[in-house]
């Protein structure tokens, strides 16, 4: 299985996926203030990503992003982690958020935002991860890259399927 | 929002359970599935009627808004749920692989066999 | 250099040592028996000099503060007791690590692994001494025994090994737990747990019963680390470490634990009526018990641990008898008993090393080939038995006269002990000679002929330098006076002690010690006669056996705990708690018909009120395909249901002004369906899943599920009925529609609930969700399988029997 065989199905996917990605990045920007937010970005992200690893095929699916999903999401969760520490180091509560006003329309920036994109990263690298292994799984392929395995497993495991040469 | 919501959540708890108690691990996946859509009904019918009100975002004039809380509550456990059925799902389809059957009589037998094999 | 600033460098260094030994590769960090000894050298001289600094008489704390509020803090007492067991603690620990060098060559791969265990064991044990707080003492107390566990199992490959281990682990850590019981309590009678205050001031004359309690908790403490009866089996079981350790941890330092738990409460305790009884009889039995099983062992550390087991005995017990003013021998004890069973632990390990055994059936006339490991032997038995010239002669004269003294005041306790004593002094004796006899004279056997090869001077030095202490100091006890004396504790000694002499002259004690001394060479005589082998130890003997059915059955009661509230049927499991939910309801309305009725509880309920056309008819879309789900039989049909059916919830979300659920709500539910799609459509194309609709079940079954699922539905209607019609004034809610501009500074409240009001929840939510990822991908792998298995085709693939293979 290599993904859609359509040339014009492919780049209308990849069309999608940035598309998407706009709309993605607006409903993160503007969570705070209308519906939307890092759960529900992330989501739209992770579908876009769902959707151009189908058109691509299992294969590549869960290097669509570029790196691992899987890495993407701890980095996300070590900046979730981080803005709610931080506050800790200048001596108020944990996840405490500052803010700056910008401009007299109302609209601020706050580490709010800073939490909201940790929670979009671990969002898009899950469901991501998730769903590339389940492709990867359900097409006979092992669920993971052969350099990702000594991150996901102990020397004693190896991918359920296939027999890679060792 | 109370009768029609307690009808549709009763509904769903009922088919939900009745799935969850199958012999089939597909079966009591989906009955988990349609179990989670019913609580998080739940919580949203402890929001109080949304007649007259909005959505509880503050704006110009957009009072009165209905509970938000309950709706952070119900957003939290939808991830979760999400994470929760992925898990659930690949379990399944390991066990299906692992042992040809989503049968949970027939896995809890062979498992039963195995334990008398090795003391 | 302050006082302070010196003691933690005395008990960090072993620590620090310890982690370097452990974590420092080789490559960096060569010969780490050379800085272990450098360690233990250094923090010996650290403690010489903060004794020679402190002076006579030395009592002071240092106080560091850790956790205030449950009144823990690294507080450390410098006096004479804590000094005086530190000094040995390290002053063994010099000799234990140049012996290690001999013992350990041949096993570069070890070392690391086994000093830092040493050095873990010296740094916790200088923590147990000097710790001034109670709470600090049993963290110290209890971080021993780890140190113990991990040394005794040493050679984790051997079986035998990791009982000892598992043994003396469980039974010191338990009682350790029993005492930290006592501490908590004593705590409670004397509000505090800074031992300094606690010994200044008397005890609360108002608690006798809790006072009592907690002396019997903290002396259960004292028993499992010393080895006292009922807990004496786990030490001769810890023999399976290597010699330096029995030598180290289970002769010198670690087993002496107790003995220090008893000085140091006897200033708090001594006078009371209890301590005498509490700790005398058990400890004067395991004196005698632990004498008659050494006579019967043939293994030689067997023997050794059992005549360990002895001692220990007599050492509580001379607390137990002491008088109200103090004792005053205690120290001599200690140290006498510190140079003779080190020097013979070492002498075994020696032997074994030598000879291939520790068996003394097996072994004979090695005198002549170990001359200088002879010698130490001789006259390390010498001072066990007690023999003129040695510091064990002075000891056992001090202890006859002190329980003869005792006799008068004691009644059938003090009757007792002098019985106890003279036949374990007696005993003494005979298993003595036995060690020296069997080992050293006699004929060799081919067996040691064929496997003889001469220990290093690594080896064969400590021990000869331990006799050479007990022999001199024998010879010359004089010395020893102005040696002990700056360590004495008022309090815990009377300061009223005797001038040591050689000579006291031709007292009752001496009478009675030559009588058994003759007394007990006869015994060997009668019970070795000739080549008569050693008889062993009777299994009825062997509390072990007891420990082990207890053992066995504590993890089979476990086990069968499991069984009954954990099944493997996830039916009954669901069951399980929809009856208890049904029950919990069924009181809670049973009750309400006494109390008036459902009335008060329906009061606010509206049947009909809450109904719109719009959300019925969307309702109807979600309820239709569940019920379509439970209804059809092809997998496709029952997917496209949940997907409808979750869709249309989206829209009921849109219904109750709830955008941000809708559109989590819709995408979630897509890409669920797509993962359920991907597995189950593979499992479904290779015909993995027989059917996709209910197995066959009985009718009853059959019955009981549509039941509860209806009941449940009914009460969970009746339930939101009644929550949602129930008046709340002030939700909670309208907080954070009120404050969320201005505290969080955003407009949509669902939003800042998540990411400021409530962030840590999503913190938690969003972990939860990698470790989900990490369980999936988990599941995703196997065993690694061999070339073999996958020539031979054992393949998790479907299709190739897996279920049987399972099995097999």
């Amino acid at each position: 299985m290599t993904g859609l065989s359509s040339p014009i199905l492919r780049a209308s996917s990849t069309l999608a996926f940035f598309m998407a990605n706009t709309l993605s990045l607006y409903l993160l920007l503007r969570g705070h203030h209308a519906p939307g937010g890092g759960f529900i970005a992330g989501l739209v992200t992770a579908s876009s990503v769902v959707l151009l690893g189908y058109a691509r095929g299992p294969e590549k699916f869960g290097r669509v992003l570029g790196a691992d999903p899987g890495l993407i999401a701890g980095i996300g969760l070590a900046v979730a982690g981080a803005t709610a520490l931080v506050p800790i180091l200048f001596g108020r509560a944990a996840l405490e958020h500052f803010f700056w006003i910008l401009g007299n329309n109302g609209w601020s920036f706050g580490t709010a935002l800073i939490f909201d994109v940790g929670v979009f990263l671990v969002v898009v690298g899950v469901t991501t991860k998730v769903v590339a292994s389940f492709a990867a799984s359900s097409c006979g392929l092992p669920a993971l890259v052969a350099e990702e395995e000594r991150r996901y497993s102990s020397p004693s495991e190896e991918p359920l399927e296939g027999t890679r040469a060792n | 929002m109370q009768t029609d919501t307690a009808c549709i959540v009763a509904a769903l708890f009922g088919c939900g359970l009745y799935l969850v108690l199958s012999r089939n691990l597909v079966r009591t996946l989906f009955g988990f599935l349609l179990l989670s859509n019913a609580v998080n009904l739940l919580l949203l019918a402890t929001s109080g009627d949304p007649r007259g009100k909005e959505a509880p975002i503050v704006g110009a004039g957009n009072f009165p808004a209905v509970d938000p809380l309950p709706q952070a509550l119900i957003l939290t456990a939808i991830v979760i749920s999400f994470a929760v059925t992925a898990f659930l799902v690949v379990l399944v389809y390991r066990l299906a692989l692992d042992h040809g059957t989503t049968d949970s009589e027939k896995l809890f037998a062979a498992r039963s066999d195995g334990e008398e094999n090795t003391p | 250099m302050s006082l302070g600033l010196g003691l933690a460098l005395v008990l960090l260094l072993p620590a620090a040592g310890a982690l370097a030994v452990a974590l420092v590769p080789r490559r960096w960090l060569p010969f780490p028996g050379f800085i272990a000894l450098g360690v233990a050298m250094a923090s010996l001289c650290g403690v010489l000099a903060i004794g020679s600094k402190a002076g006579a008489h030395p009592s002071f704390v240092l106080d560091w503060s850790w956790v205030p509020e449950c009144g823990l803090s690294l507080s450390f007492l410098v006096d004479g007791l804590s000094l005086f067991f530190a000094v040995i603690v390290l002053g063994m620990g010099v000799l234990v690590l140049v012996y290690s060098r001999g013992y350990m060559a041949g096993r570069e791969g070890d070392h690391r692994r086994f000093y830092a265990g040493l050095l873990f064991f010296m740094g916790s044990m200088l923590g147990t001494v000097f710790s001034n707080n109670l709470l600090l003492l049993f963290i110290f107390w209890e971080l021993t025994g780890l140190a113990s566990f991990l040394l005794i199992g040493f050679e984790h490959t051997s079986e035998e090994a990791r009982r000892g281990a598992r043994m003396s682990l469980l039974v010191t850590a338990v009682t350790g737990l029993v005492m930290l019981l006592g501490i908590v309590m004593l705590k409670q009678v004397t509000g505090t747990y800074d031992l300094a205050t606690i010994l200044r001031s008397p005890l609360p004359q108002t608690h006798k019963d809790w006072l009592d309690a907690c002396l019997v908790l903290l002396v259960v403490g004292a028993f499992g680390k010393s080895a006292i009866f009922p807990f004496h089996f786990w030490l001769p079981n810890a023999m399976t470490a290597p010699t330096p350790v029995s030598a180290y941890l289970h002769s010198a330092t670690m087993v002496k634990l107790g003995i220090f738990l008893c000085a140091r409460l006897f200033p708090i305790f001594g006078e009371r009526e209890l301590w005498a009884p509490l700790l005398g009889v058990p400890a004067f039995s395991t004196m005698l018990l632990g004498a008659v099983l050494a006579l019967m062992s043939s293994d030689l550390k067997a023997i050794l641990a059992y005549s360990t087991v002895s001692q220990l005995g007599y050492l509580i017990g001379y607390y137990a008898l002491g008088p109200n003013g103090g004792v005053d021998y205690d120290y001599l004890h200690i140290l006498n008993h510190l140079f003779y069973k080190g020097s013979l632990f070492m002498v075994a390990g020696i032997v074994e090393h030598a000879a291939g055994s520790r068996d003394i059936g097996k072994l004979g006339g090695l005198a002549p080939r170990l001359p200088l490991t002879a010698a130490s032997c001789a006259i390390a038995c010498a001072a066990m038995a007690g023999l003129p010239l040695t510091t064990g002669f002075l000891s056992k004269e001090f202890m006859l006269k002190e329980i003869f003294s005792a006799f008068s005041v004691h009644g059938y306790l003090g009757s007792f002990a002098v019985v106890c004593v003279v036949l374990t002094s007696l005993l003494k004796v005979a298993f003595s000679a036995k060690i020296i006899l069997r080992v050293f004279f006699g004929k060799e056997p081919e067996t040691v002929t064929a496997h003889f090869h001469a220990p290093s001077a690594w080896m064969t030095l400590p021990p000869a330098v331990l006799s050479g202490c007990a022999l001199l100091a024998g010879i010359a006890p004089s010395f020893l006076n102005p040696l002990l004396q700056p360590f004495t504790v008022p309090g815990l000694h009377a300061g009223t002690a005797e001038h040591f002499q050689i000579w006291h002259g031709w007292t009752r004690e001496l009478w009675v010690s030559l009588a058994v001394v003759l007394a007990g060479l006869a015994l060997y005589r009668v019970s070795h006669y000739g080549d008569r082998p050693c008889p062993g130890v009777p299994s009825y003997l062997k509390a072990e056996r007891l420990f082990e059915w207890l053992h066995e059955k504590t993890i089979a009661a476990g086990r069968a705990s499991v069984r009954l509230f954990q099944t493997d049927r996830e039916q009954s499991a669901v069951l399980a708690v929809t009856a208890f939910a049904g029950v919990t309801l069924g009181a809670f309305a049973w009750k309400q018909v006494f109390a008036g009725g459902f009335g008060p509880l329906l009061q606010f309920v509206d049947f009909t009120g809450g109904m719109s056309p719009l959300r019925l008819l969307v309702g109807v879309f979600i309820v239709l395909p569940a019920l379509g789900l439970v209804l059809f039989r092809s997998w496709g049909g029952q997917l496209a249901c949940l997907g409808i059916s979750g869709f249309m919830v989206t829209v009921y979300f849109v219904l109750g002004r709830a955008p941000d659920l809708a559109l989590t709500q819709l995408l979630v539910e897509t890409v669920s369906i797509v993962a359920i799609y991907l597995l189950l459509g593979r499992c479904a194309k290779q015909g993995l899943l027989e059917q996709w609709s209910d197995l066959p079940s009985s009718a009853m079954a059959q019955g009981l599920r549509v039941a509860v699922s209806c009941s449940v539905a009914a009460a969970v209607g009746v339930l939101i009925l009644v929550v949602t019609g129930m008046p709340h004034h002030n939700p909670v809610g309208n907080f954070f529609i009120r404050h969320t501009e201005d505290m969080a500074h955003g407009k949509n409240a669902v939003n800042t609930i998540l990411v400021d009001f409530r962030g840590l929840d999503t913190l938690g939510e969003i972990t939860v969700l990698l470790a989900a990822m990490l369980g999936c991908l988990g599941l995703l792998m196997r065993y690694r399988r061999n070339s073999e298995e996958q020539k031979q085709g054992r393949d998790l693939t479907p299709g190739l029997g897996l279920g049987e293979e399972g099995k097999s």
